[in-house]
C-alpha cells in the first residue's frame, strides 16, 4: 500500500516537476504582456497620460506625439474590464497622472474581458495578476499548449519580436496588418470585423458598463481627467455597422459624462482619414496613428485637459 | 460528479485513503472491516451520485431495497411458481420505474400524434436520472439469477446496496452481473499492489481516450452535426468518422476509468470493450462493443426466447427483438430503434448462414500486421459501423436521412471552416492514429496498459506514462463534455 502511494506520488511529482520547469521557462520567454506590465512598473511615477484599450489603441495612438509623458497600456483583445483592473491597481501609484484616454469602439461594451486571443485571459492572469483569487487552469501557462509551443519555439529560434516601443506603441511592429496596398477589399474585411462585435449576453454588457463607471469614478476621486475616445474607423466599417448599437453606446457614454464631471467624450469615429492610413477597416497603421495622435494631442491641449 | 472533473480528482484519493487506511489500520476484526468497507463504499457512492442530483438517491435506494427484498423472497419461496411471481414483480417494478422516467413521455407523445390528440396535462416532463438504465439492469440481473439458482440471495443489505451503487460503474456501467460482483462485496478486500498499479494504468489510458481523443473529436463533430445542412459531403463524412472515434473514446474511455478505479478498491469488473474497430464482421463487432450490455441481452432476453436453437423464422424474430430492444434501451427516440434495426439487418445474414461465430479469436493472431483480406474486412465493418453511428447521433430519422443525402453530395471542404485548419486537425488525427496503434499492438492484452503489455525498461515505461499525462494535460479538453452514455 505504502509502496503504491509512494510510487504513484513519485510519478505525479515527476510530472509536476516537469510542469513547474516548463511553466518557469515559458514565463521567462518575452511576450507582450510581460513587456507591457514591465513598462508601467518602470514608468508609473512619471506617467502623465495613460492610454488604455485594445488593438485599435495599441496601433492607433502613438504616445510620442503628446507633449506630456504618455504611456500606451493597450493590447490586442484587451477589454474594458481589464482597463478597469489596471486603473484600479495603478491609479494611486501614478502621482503625476493627469488624464486617462479610454477608447470605446463599436465592440467595446459587447465583448468579454479578453477577446480574440485564445491565451489572452491566461496571459493577463499570469503576468498582470488579473483575477488572482480565482484558481483556474487559466492561471498557468503550462495548461495552454499553444502558448507553450509558441513561446518555446520562439525561445529556441532566438526570434524575439519587439512587442512595442518604450512608450507601449505597437507601431512598426504591427507588420501583419499594415496597409496592404491597392486592391485591398476593405468591405470584405469590414464584414468579417463586424461579425462578432456584438452580443446578446446582457450579463456581459452590464459588466462592461460597470467597469466603465468604475474607471470614471476612480478617476474622479483621484482628480484625473477621463477622456473617452472613439478611434477613427474606415468608411467600409461605418457603412456596415449597426446604428442601433451605436445609439446604445452613445447613451451609455452620455450617462457617464453626465454623472462624472471629470470625464469628456471625443468622437473621431467618422473623422475623414485617407485609405492609406488604415491597416484594415478597424485599425490605423503607423501613418494613421501619427495623424490621429497629433489630432488628439492638439484637441486635448485646446480643451485644456492638462492643467499644467 | 464526472470522472474528468477536478471534484473527482479530489474525491478519489480521499475515498481511496479512507477505504484502505482507516478500516485496515484502526479496526482489527475482519468481519467489521468488511462491513465498514461496504458501508463506506455505499456512502462514497451516494456522495458521488448525489453530487449530480441528491433527490434521485431515493430512487436508487428504493430500487436497491426492492431488489434485495425480492431476492430474499425468491429464496424463501416454497414453490417455483411463487418464486416466479416475486421475480416477475421485481422485473415489473424495476422496468416500470425505468419506463416512467425514460419512456412514458415518448409513448404518450407518439400515441397523441397517431390519434391526433393533445398531450396537455399528460406529459410528466421529469428529468432522466443519470445511469438509471445501467443500475436497473444490474438489479434485474440479481433477481433473475437468484430465481435461476445461479446465486444465493444475500441477507447482507449493505453489501447489496454497495453492489447496486458501486460508484465507478454506477452511472454508465459496465452492467455487472450479481454472480460476478456481489460475491466480491461479501468478502473483505485486501490491498494488492499489482492490481492497484494495473488500475492506475487503465485509468490513465481511459482518460487519454476520453479527454484527448473523444472530446477533441466532439468539438468538430458537434459543429458539423449542428450545421449539417450547410456542410459539404466530405465534411459530413469526416464528421461521421470522427464521431465513430468519439463515441468509442468516450464510452470505452469511461469503462477503462471505471474498471481501473474499481481495481483501486480491490474490485474486478467485467470487460466492456475489446478493440471493436478491429472486427472482421458485424457479429464480431458486437462481441467486442459494450460487452456487458450485449451479453446481458443475450443471457436474459435472447436465450430465454430460444436463441438460435429454434426455427429460422424464430431466429430472425429473436435477432430483431434483441437489437430493437437494445437500441431502445439507449433512449426514447426512433433513431435508436432504427440503429438497432440497421444492425439486426446486418447481423441476420451471418446468423442465418451460421457464420456469426466465425471470428472468435483476435485478428492477425500471432502476426504483427493483418493480411490484405483482414484489412478489407476490418475496413468494411468499420464503414458499416460509421453508417450506424450517423443514425445513432442524429436527432431524428429525418435528420439522419438528410445527413446521408448530404454525404452523397461530394464537394470540397469549406476552407473557411475553422476546425479544418491543419493546426486544429493534426493533433486529432495523430491521437486517433496513436490510440489505434497502441490498441492494435496490445490487442491480446486484458486492457491496453495491462501489466504484461510493457516488457520495456521500467524507466522507459515511466517516461511513457509521464508523456501520456502531459499529452492529456496539453491536448485534453477539460470541463467540456459529459460522457455520452450518461444520458442513457
Amino acid at each position: 500500500m505504502k509502496r503504491f502511494i509512494i510510487k504513484t506520488l513519485i510519478i505525479f511529482l515527476f510530472a509536476l516537476v516537469i510542469a513547474i520547469v516548463i511553466e518557469f521557462v515559458v514565463r521567462g520567454v518575452p511576450n507582450p504582456y510581460r513587456y507591457k506590465i514591465s513598462l508601467i512598473e518602470k514608468q508609473k511615477e512619471d506617467v502623465q497620460l495613460l492610454i488604455l484599450g485594445s488593438s485599435t489603441a495599441y496601433n492607433g495612438i502613438n504616445p510620442s506625439f503628446f507633449d506630456k509623458k504618455a504611456l500606451n497600456m493597450s493590447l490586442g483583445g484587451q477589454g474594458i474590464m481589464i482597463d478597469a483592473f489596471l486603473v484600479n491597481r495603478y491609479l494611486h501609484q501614478m502621482p503625476n497622472l493627469e488624464a486617462i484616454i479610454l477608447p470605446i469602439g463599436y465592440g467595446t461594451l459587447f465583448l468579454p474581458d479578453v477577446f480574440g486571443f485564445p491565451d489572452g485571459l491566461m496571459s493577463y492572469r499570469v503576468y498582470y495578476k488579473y483575477d488572482p483569487n480565482c484558481f483556474s487552469f487559466d492561471s498557468y501557462e503550462f495548461f495552454h499548449r499553444h502558448s507553450v509551443r509558441v513561446k518555446l519555439e520562439r525561445m529556441l529560434r532566438g526570434d524575439i519580436p519587439q512587442f512595442a516601443d518604450s512608450l507601449g506603441f505597437h507601431g512598426e511592429n504591427f507588420i501583419g496588418i499594415n496597409f496592404k496596398g491597392e486592391g485591398f477589399d476593405f468591405y470584405l474585411e469590414a464584414e468579417n470585423a463586424i461579425n462578432g462585435m456584438t452580443t446578446k449576453d446582457h450579463n456581459l454588457i452590464d459588466k462592461n458598463i460597470k467597469a466603465l463607471h468604475q474607471i470614471a469614478e476612480l478617476s474622479e476621486k483621484a482628480n484625473v481627467k477621463l477622456v473617452i475616445v472613439s478611434i477613427p474607423f474606415h468608411k467600409s466599417f461605418r457603412d456596415l455597422d449597426s446604428p442601433t448599437q451605436w445609439s446604445f453606446i452613445d447613451s451609455v457614454i452620455d450617462s457617464v459624462i453626465k454623472q462624472y464631471d471629470n470625464s469628456l467624450y471625443l468622437n473621431y469615429y467618422s473623422t475623414a482619414i485617407p485609405d492609406t492610413c488604415y491597416a484594415n477597416p478597424s485599425h490605423l497603421n503607423i501613418y494613421g496613428a501619427e495623424l490621429f495622435s497629433k489630432m488628439l494631442a492638439h484637441d486635448l491641449d485646446s480643451i485644456g485637459v492638462f492643467q499644467h | 460528479m464526472l470522472f474528468n472533473s477536478i471534484q473527482f480528482a479530489i474525491f478519489l484519493p480521499i475515498v481511496f485513503l479512507l477505504y484502505w487506511y482507516v478500516f485496515d489500520c484502526f479496526i482489527s476484526k475482519s468481519e467489521w472491516q468488511l462491513r465498514l468497507q461496504n458501508a463506506f463504499i455505499v456512502v462514497a457512492s451516494y456522495v458521488f451520485y448525489g453530487w449530480w442530483d441528491w433527490r434521485f438517491l431515493l430512487l436508487i435506494a428504493f430500487t436497491s431495497f426492492c431488489s434485495w427484498g425480492s431476492g430474499l423472497l425468491i429464496g424463501k419461496a416454497e414453490t417455483k411458481n411463487r418464486a416466479k411471481t416475486w421475480t416477475t414483480l421485481n422485473i415489473v417494478l424495476n422496468l416500470g420505474i425505468l419506463a416512467m422516467f425514460k419512456y412514458y413521455d415518448f409513448f404518450v407523445t407518439e400515441f397523441a400524434q397517431l390519434f391526433h390528440i393533445s398531450t396537455d396535462g399528460l406529459l410528466l416532463k421529469v428529468i432522466l436520472p443519470v445511469g438509471i438504465s445501467f443500475y436497473t439492469f444490474q438489479a434485474l440481473s440479481y433477481s433473475i439469477d437468484v430465481y435461476r439458482g445461479k446465486i444465493e440471495p444475500t441477507r447482507d443489505i449493505v453489501a447489496f446496496f454497495a453492489f447496486i451503487s458501486f460508484f465507478p460503474q454506477l452511472v454508465a456501467g459496465p452492467i455487472e452481473r450479481a454472480t460476478n460482483l456481489l460475491p466480491q462485496f461479501l468478502k473483505r478486500r485486501e490491498f494488492d499492489y499489482d492490481t492497484a498499479v494495473d488500475g492506475m494504468r487503465q485509468i490513465l489510458w481511459g482518460l487519454f481516450k476520453k479527454i484527448v481523443v473523444a472530446d477533441n473529436c466532439a468539438m468538430f463533430v458537434d459543429e458539423v452535426f449542428s450545421t449539417y445542412t450547410g456542410q459539404s459531403g466530405s465534411a459530413l463524412l469526416l464528421a461521421a468518422i470522427f464521431f465513430t472515434f468519439q463515441i468509442y473514446g468516450d464510452f470505452s474511455g469511461y469503462s477503462d476509468i471505471a474498471i481501473g478505479t474499481a481495481k483501486l478498491f480491490g474490485i474486478k469488473l467485467m470487460r466492456n470493450f475489446n478493440v471493436p474497430y478491429f472486427s472482421r464482421d458485424i457479429a464480431e463487432f458486437w462481441r467486442r462493443w459494450h460487452i456487458s450490455l450485449t451479453t446481458w441481452f443475450r443471457d436474459y432476453v435472447y436465450i430465454p426466447l430460444g436463441g438460435s436453437r429454434v426455427s429460422k423464422a424464430k431466429v430472425i424474430r429473436n435477432t430483431f427483438i434483441i437489437f430493437l430492444v437494445s437500441g431502445f434501451w439507449h433512449g426514447a427516440n426512433w433513431t435508436f430503434i432504427a440503429w438497432g434495426a440497421y444492425h439486426a439487418i446486418l447481423f441476420l445474414p451471418l446468423i442465418l448462414t451460421g457464420k456469426n461465430r466465425k471470428y472468435t479469436n483476435q485478428v492477425a493472431e500471432g502476426r504483427i500486421l493483418p493480411t490484405i483480406r483482414e484489412s478489407g474486412q476490418m475496413l468494411l465493418t468499420f464503414f458499416l459501423a460509421v453508417i450506424g453511428w450517423i443514425i445513432f447521433r442524429a436527432e431524428s430519422i429525418g435528420q439522419a436521412w438528410e445527413y446521408f443525402q448530404g454525404m452523397l453530395q461530394f464537394g470540397t471542404i469549406r476552407a473557411s471552416y475553422r476546425f479544418f485548419t491543419w493546426s486544429e486537425m493534426w493533433p486529432m488525427n495523430i491521437f486517433i492514429i496513436f490510440m489505434l496503434s497502441v490498441e492494435w499492438f496490445t490487442r491480446n492484452r486484458e486492457h491496453t496498459f495491462a501489466l504484461q503489455s510493457f516488457s520495456i525498461n521500467k524507466w522507459m515505461r515511466r517516461a511513457f506514462y509521464i508523456a501520456v499525462v502531459l499529452i492529456i494535460i496539453w491536448y485534453g479538453r477539460f470541463g467540456f463534455n459529459q460522457f455520452i452514455y450518461f444520458q442513457f
